[in-house]
């Protein structure tokens, strides 16, 4: 998606979010690019996206986070937002248990429309969110096998309200962002004649360069 | 007044509807806390969201195919903000099946998808500058338009702006000559925002370009009340401007409509392209389910075989065994032979 490349080491990272409406997509994505909760969010309608600067493993990356509509209707519109995506976050909310049983169906449409080159191995991250609140329906174990059965997903527990987990569950969202771009980086280098878009050269797994 | 608000079937179907349960009622209250949250009608608990609630349930009872999509609840809360509830629901009623907005929200959402194809054909057509920026940074229609459709501007424009905005398509929207209803007034409003953005908008880059024209470009349509006395949501000089330019536009309908055939035939070809491909795809699935059957099958051949094999090598080895013993014994007769024919010799000789 269009961003401006302007320093070799820069990689600009698409993070999709995706869950049922209500299980807090919005918050999770402001508590970690504003650092702030409100419980006055509007509902999102079609998409929103925010952009924050991190850096994983000593390399500054920009995340650029969308943040969908949950209700299903919208799913149609999906695929501008799909295409392209370095990683999928799947979100829950553990006192709904029906929010958690729809990830399956959430991560089947998305592979659907986004259609990446290897499915079996495009990063997800799965979320249950407002584990602040007492009336819990899904237990973390049951999550957590569902996460493993699903080509070892990575969990995390969150409450985007009282900003637990949500630094440690986004950085590792930037860092399965970053390996996937990276592979794709390497795929297309390795298929294409014409393009080397690498400094040192003829070492094609070394994707340097921002190219989203 | 305008828009079917004497409609005295509506009213009564309104007013019948208050006790009664819908499917989306879940749904609707999620949304009720996270539609116009700034607002004095509606934030925290406001009397509001429970007219609200009423509202949308009705409308989703009303028109059970469509039944409650996000978005329409700020369509609603903006009648809300205006008139009685069971007037908002006349009129709700009538902006969907009289004045188009149905299309925005039913299953498929299919007026977002052409009012997103061609909206980016007029900004060629009037505004190329900004279209060719947009395209520059990736901008895609759609990430801005589908919130402006389907909310009618409300969280991107001041009130004023938002109110007067409904009051241009409830006076005009019905007319046969206009391009699907309110879908060509909303395409003018959407024009004048751009083209008063455009200097902004052709200096920034992707990221800016989006967030301006979803919140910061607000504050250029706020009014600054300078009169005590006025009332702060009625129309203003800045409403007025807005609209008046919106009005100025000059859009040719049989054009719209040659591109509404384009994209309907693109359409349709993508969506038998992908109906050919879920086609390939079972065909390849039962292809690859007979594969393994057939993978099985020869597992299952090669294990007989082998099982076989190993019986006649078993058989083999006792028969080898077998020859061997006979030629022991042949030895040993022969050994027998030499004894007796010498007993016969030394017989013979005594």
């Amino acid at each position: 998606m269009g961003m401006n490349f302007t320093q070799a080491t820069w990689f600009c990272l698409d993070v999709i979010i995706l869950g049922n409406s209500g299980v807090g997509k919005t918050s999770l994505m402001n508590q970690f690019v504003n650092k702030k909760f409100s419980s006055q969010y509007k509902a999102t309608i079609g998409a929103d996206f925010l952009t924050k600067e991190v850096i994983v493993d000593d390399r500054v990356v920009t995340l650029q986070i969308w943040d969908t509509a949950g209700q299903e209707r919208f799913q149609s519109l999906g695929v501008a937002f799909y295409r392209g995506a370095d990683c999928c976050v799947l979100c829950y909310d553990v006192t709904v248990n029906k929010t958690f049983e729809a990830l399956g169906s959430w991560r089947d449409e998305f592979l659907i429309q986004a259609s990446p080159r290897d499915p079996d191995n495009f990063p997800f991250v799965c979320l249950g969110n407002k584990v602040d609140l007492d009336q819990r329906q899904v237990l973390a174990q049951d999550a957590q096998e569902w996460c493993e059965s699903k080509n070892s997903i990575s969990h995390f527990e969150t409450s985007a309200k009282e900003a637990i987990n949500v630094e440690k569950a986004f950085l590792e969202i930037s860092r399965a962002a970053l390996r996937q771009e990276a592979e794709d980086q390497a795929y297309t280098n390795d298929y294409s004649d014409t393009i080397k878009i690498n400094s040192n050269q003829s070492q094609p797994q070394q994707a340097d360069s921002c190219q989203c | 007044m305008l828009a079917g608000v004497h409609n005295s079937d509506l009213k009564h179907e309104y007013v019948s509807s208050i006790p009664l349960e819908s499917p989306y009622d879940r749904q609707i209250m999620k949304d009720l806390s996270r539609t116009f949250p700034e607002h004095e009608l509606f934030k925290n608990d406001a009397v509001g969201q429970k007219t609200l609630f009423r509202l949308m349930k009705a409308y989703a009872l009303h028109d059970v195919e469509n039944g409650y999509c996000q978005g329409m609840a700020f369509v609603a809360g903006i009648l809300l903000m205006q008139m009685p509830e069971e007037d908002a629901f006349s009129v709700l009623v009538t902006l969907m099946d009289t004045y188009g907005l149905r299309g925005l929200f039913m299953p498929g959402v299919p007026l977002v998808g052409l009012g997103s194809h061609q909206f980016e054909r007029l900004l060629e057509q009037h505004l190329p500058d900004v279209a060719t920026c947009c395209k520059r940074e990736g901008v895609n229609v759609s990430m801005f338009l589908t919130q402006w459709l389907m909310t009618l501007f409300a969280p991107s424009l001041p009130l004023p702006c938002v109110f007067h905005i409904m009051d241009y398509i409830l006076a005009v929207g019905q007319s046969p000559d206009l391009y699907h209803g309110f879908l060509e007034l909303f395409f003018r409003v959407a024009l004048t925002l751009l083209r008063d953005s455009a200097d902004e908008i052709v200096a920034l880059t992707f990221d800016g370009i989006l967030m301006h024209l979803k919140g910061e470009m607000k504050g250029r349509y706020r009014w600054v009340n300078t009169d005590a006395t006025s009332d702060f949501n009625s129309p203003n000089a800045v409403s007025q401007t807005l609209v008046n330019s919106a009005i100025g536009w000059d859009l040719s309908l049989s054009t719209l409509n040659t591109w509404e055939k384009q994209y309907q035939s693109e359409k349709d070809l993508r969506e038998s392209k992908q109906a050919l491909i879920d086609e390939t795809m079972d065909k390849r699935r039962i292809l690859q389910q007979k594969g393994d059957q057939l993978d099985d099958s020869i597992k299952t051949l090669q294990a007989r075989i082998e099982q076989d094999a190993s019986g006649f090598r078993e058989k083999v080895e006792k028969l080898e065994t077998q020859a061997e013993e006979y030629e022991q014994r042949l030895d040993r007769l022969r050994v027998h032979n030499v004894v007796l024919n010498d007993l016969v010799r030394i017989h013979a000789e005594g």
